[in-house]
């Protein structure tokens, strides 16, 4: 299938341009940045659009910022880009972890984080990072400059707190110090699915944790009340499992074409045991190596 | 449709080319209806099986998922380019094993295994298996290709980076 819709390409240089051009188009504007959601959505005329916004030529969007306990991820910023690069492997090691998963090797290459949080698919596989970064979404337009926190967000699936006339210029993580991580993915098989259940886990000093599911609910979710259940004690293994139907209150799958709802269930239980304690092993440092455990 | 068309440059398998594409045209559709160029197939048009895979500016990516005027200024690569008057190292190798049945994958297959050699001259089986995972096969014919991909990965430690030229 072609494209059918008729639009104007734009690929303004300066953030300032491309705020007019959606200032003048408000709701007949879609921002292009990957594109391996957007030209998809054009092909099954998704949007409704007079005109498509290229920003790949904006350098300020490319940027990976580090600065103090703060990672600033340019909405130009692909998966590649994160993958590469040693700060991000070093001090975020959620997000190498769940952006080795994402899509396959062409996609990542071309694909986006930023365009990941907008695209904001229930299964999204940087959900669960962003959200145990405690991350800031920026937004940006021709009147003003807002942060929405993380949790504020994701309001449904595919939708988002952005406003016709802001584009997402980037995502601001907080580092929470030392600290072991983990993400799970369970997909119909290994390679290039979107998840059935997505898990992820912080490991912090004092057996502290934080949780995030994806794909068992409408958006991706922190899970605090599983949180303080977990955290603050250590938890053999036999005590751990009769505590894991404090899972099932927290998470809301539904059945589709990936999964029954019931199997999400199983491995989201499953899924959070395994994680947690790779995520603790990693924290103490004798844990498997990032991006090498599977479900 | 009376969209306005744009001028684009690129530079194809060496070339310099320049055309006039409408903005919602994919690079796919470029290549093979306007340019020619044959070997990207339109398998899903969804960016799933990799058929379509080319390397833009050094990256594998899928170009039915481009628009052709984001590629303005860039760098273009197909198997034409790297195969001119002989096949290449990857394409011997794979030949060797018989590696492919119909043959419709194998383009964009070689596309993505000249990106993992960029990354990655001697790669273990799972790493392979991780970058070619967004590459289908329908006639499901894998495993000769990953041992393909393995033994020249093998071979490119020894003789050195050979690069995208041929054999």
């Amino acid at each position: 299938m072609s494209i059918l819709i008729d639009y104007k390409y734009y690929r303004p240089e300066e953030l300032q341009n491309c705020l007019d051009l959606l200032d003048r188009y408000e709701k007949k504007a879609v921002v292009l940045a990957g594109g391996t959601d957007l030209v998809s959505g054009l092909k099954d005329e998704k949007y409704d659009v007079s005109a498509v916004v290229d920003i790949k030529g904006i350098k300020e969007l490319g940027a990976i910022v580090n600065k103090e306990d703060r990672l600033f991820i340019g909405a130009g910023v692909t998966f590649d880009d994160l993958l590469r690069n040693t700060v991000v492997r070093n001090n975020y090691p959620l997000i190498y972890e769940s952006s080795i998963l994402m899509g396959s090797m062409g996609i990542r290459n071309r694909a986006t984080l930023v365009g990941n949080i907008c695209a904001a698919v229930p299964s999204l596989d940087s959900g669960a990072a962003v959200i145990l970064y405690d991350s800031s979404v920026q937004l940006k337009s021709i009147k003003a400059e807002r942060s929405v926190p993380i949790e504020k967000w994701f309001l449904a699936p595919q939708k988002t707190a952005i406003e016709p006339g802001e584009i997402v210029t980037g995502i601001t993580l907080r580092s929470p110090g030392d600290h072991g991580s983990c993400y799970l993915k369970k997909g119909r098989y290994r390679g290039q699915d979107l998840a059935q259940v997505g898990v992820g886990i912080l490991a912090l000093k004092e057996n502290e944790y934080r949780v995030a599911f994806s794909a068992v609910g409408p958006v991706p979710l922190r899970a605090r009340s599983l949180e303080k259940h977990f955290s603050g004690k250590i938890i053999d293994n036999s005590v751990f499992d009769d505590m894991l139907y404090k899972v099932e209150e927290v998470i809301s799958p539904i059945t589709d074409i990936r999964s029954s709802k019931e199997y999400r269930y199983h491995m989201a239980k499953i899924m959070f045991k395994r994680a947690l304690f790779a995520a603790r092993a990693r924290l103490n440092g004798n844990g498997p190596n990032y991006g090498e455990v599977s479900v | 449709m009376t969209s306005e068309f744009y001028r684009i440059k690129i530079i194809l398998n060496g070339e310099d080319r320049e055309l006039a594409v409408e903005p919602h045209e994919t690079l796919l559709e470029v290549l093979r209806k306007r340019l020619g160029v044959k070997s990207p197939k339109c398998g899903c048009n969804q960016g799933e099986c990799g058929s379509c895979t080319v390397i833009l500016e050094g990256k594998s990516v899928r170009s039915c998922l481009i628009l052709a005027v984001e590629v303005d200024g860039l760098e273009v690569t197909t198997i034409e380019g790297i195969a001119r008057d002989r096949i290449n190292y990857i394409q011997k190798a794979l030949l060797e094993k018989n590696a492919f049945q119909c043959g419709f994958c194998a383009p964009g297959i070689i596309m993505s295994i000249m990106d993992l050699f960029s990354r990655n001259p001697e790669p273990d089986m799972d790493e392979i298996k991780l970058a070619l995972s967004g590459n289908l096969c329908r006639c499901t014919g894998y495993a000769p290709i990953l041992e393909a991909v393995h033994e020249t990965g093998k071979d490119n430690c020894r003789c050195g980076d050979k690069g995208g030229g041929g054999e």
